[in-house]
């Protein structure tokens, strides 16, 4: 959907397929003189203009062209190879891979309390219970740290500088501290509406909506622009 | 109080274990055979807390000065693997697993080693820039899905070895006349090729300041497998030169690893290549008399987290640490 949209700037779709496919060049030590398959086709890296990443890593479940016993060895495989192309890259990459994620910041919720905490932005504490096996299968929940069910939810969507969803000024601020603190470009940041507290946060922005689409697209061709040449 | 995450048999981890009973030091110890009969509570708001109970042992988490971890899949358990995917055993496990990683990740304690640092390592050909970066040499490295390119890295180079891109662990072997037609099947995965370097392999385990090396000296192409390919491998203690000794000690704390095992091979020109850091070394394999000085230095480590004394607290430690 993404990649049709682009389309006019050149926007292509690369899936886990594009690695089963004869043509990447991967050079450690020169990695501009390498070469990818993007959408079936070879194209040497200097041609790709931005990455956006909404992969964290390669599954087996993404590789049905692989035989079965084959499946999980080469996920890792790709998933291990994928970390140093994208890290390797010299053009915009949102956002650039922290392993063993494929983009980043893909933390715990126990990780974003932290940080909020050390930023002085209300969180909610993160609460992980495993159960004993015997009261799990008598049925007692197992939390998985996200804290407590909130139905008010405020989502703002960081590209850059700009916050897109923020009526609220300071939510935006915090949201915006939160990125610049993780070292991103991309952050949807949710606050407890009613309570004004940290949620979590992920590099999940919401590309369906044509806002956020729009903005994360000019963000990557503002980074392009600002690169130096090389 | 000192945590201890794993399997009793484990080597490294049985070798620190005696190591800290050596000193009077009783670990808590978090057996994963128990896995099933475990629970934990993490709670992370001002504080990091919670409790984890193994067995009949109960451990305060906010307590932990310092924990060494080196746990396998929790999936693998016998157990768990018969009761499958589907059952209240392997979510137990698995959630069990990913809290405890969790704490990790966040504890105010001397974690060995921390995941978000670990996690380079499970990328070689990244891991390489980072060593590039940090002054070593590297092996020319091509990752390629292209029979032709690995063709013509091979003869440019004329020896080449072929080795696994993610910490899944592989044989590295040389690339020999046999392989010239399986050349075609790298069109499935990108596959990682290397320049093959002669020399003398070096293990260096850094272990906070202290360091330890050794060679291995052994014909086949990974000593680790050498009984395989009918060789043999004879680790003896060494010493390494004082610049090269200091650039290990900088890369372990630039990668924010505590402990770290690294790969080093020393070549008749006198140039030192290095190939990976291991974040897990099995450092039982190489230490002679074996696993005592290692594990020694791995145990004083943390005993020194727990007096107080916290690596990587000075100001050039890495932010990782700073942090907190």
């Amino acid at each position: 959907m993404l990649a049709g949209r682009w389309s006019a700037w050149g926007g292509a779709l690369l899936t886990p397929r594009d690695l089963s496919a004869a043509g990447w060049r991967h050079r450690v030590s020169r990695p501009g003189h390498s070469t990818a398959v993007v959408d079936g086709q070879p194209i040497g890296v200097g041609r790709i203009a931005g990455v956006l990443t909404r992969l964290v890593r390669i599954d087996e479940a993404d590789l049905p062209h692989i035989a079965p016993a084959e499946r999980s060895y080469v996920a890792a495989e790709m998933s291990a190879f994928l970390l140093s192309w994208l890290a390797s890259l010299r053009c915009p990459v949102l956002n650039r891979p922290s392993p063993p994620a494929l983009t980043s910041p893909c933390w715990s919720p126990e990780r974003w309390v932290l940080l909020a905490r050390d930023l002085g932005i209300p969180a909610l504490p993160a609460r992980r219970s495993i159960p004993p096996l015997a009261a799990r299968r008598a049925g007692a929940p197992a939390g998985d740290g996200s804290g407590h069910p909130d139905t008010g939810i405020t989502t703002v969507t960081v590209v850059g500088g700009r916050c897109l969803g923020a009526a609220d000024g300071e939510l935006a601020a915090w949201a915006r501290q939160l990125a610049t603190a993780a070292g991103v470009g991309l952050l949807a940041v949710r606050f407890s509406t009613r309570r004004r507290w940290l949620l979590g946060a992920d590099p999940w922005v919401d590309v369906g909506d044509d806002a956020v689409a729009d903005a994360v697209l000019g963000h990557l061709l503002e980074l392009r622009q600002a690169a130096p040449s090389r | 109080m000192i945590l201890l995450w794993g399997l009793p048999a484990d080597g490294p981890l049985a070798a620190v274990r005696a190591a800290l009973d050596r000193r009077g030091v009783r670990a808590a110890f978090a057996d994963q055979r128990l896995v099933l009969d475990s629970s934990m509570e993490l709670e992370v708001g001002a504080a990091v807390g919670g409790r984890l109970q193994v067995g009949g042992q109960r451990v305060d988490l906010g307590s932990v000065d310092a924990a060494y971890l080196r746990p396998y899949d929790s999936r693998q358990h016998p157990d768990v693997r018969r009761a499958g995917p589907e059952s209240s055993a392997w979510s137990h496990a698995v959630g069990l697993d990913q809290a405890l990683w969790a704490w990790a990740e966040v504890a105010d304690a001397l974690v060995v080693n921390p995941p978000a640092a670990a996690a380079a390592s499970g990328s070689k050909p990244l891991q390489a820039a980072l060593l590039r970066r940090h002054g070593f040499r590297v092996p020319e490295t091509l990752v390629t899905t292209d029979p032709q390119a690995a063709r013509a890295f091979w003869e440019r180079h004329g020896r080449v070895v072929y080795k696994s891109i993610s910490s899944i662990r592989s044989i590295v072997a040389q690339l020999t006349a046999d392989h010239a037609r399986r050349l075609e099947d790298v069109t499935s995965c990108p596959t990682q090729f290397q320049q093959h370097v002669a020399g003398v392999d070096h293990r260096v385990h850094v272990v906070g300041d202290e360091l330890f090396c050794a060679t291995v000296v052994s014909p086949a192409d990974d000593y680790r497998y050498a009984g395989r390919s009918g060789t043999s491998a004879e680790v003896r203690p060494a010493a390494l030169e004082p610049d090269c000794a200091d650039r290990c000690r900088r890369l372990a704390a630039a990668l924010g690893l505590p402990v770290a095992g690294i790969d080093l091979r020393r070549t008749p020109a006198g140039e030192w290549y290095c190939f990976e850091v291991n974040a897990s070394p099995a450092f039982t394999w190489y230490d002679r008399p074996p696993g005592q000085r290692v594990a020694q230095a791995i145990a004083r480590l943390l005993c020194d987290a727990g007096a107080g004394r916290r690596w990587g607290a000075g100001a050039d430690a890495p932010a990782v640490y700073r942090s907190r």
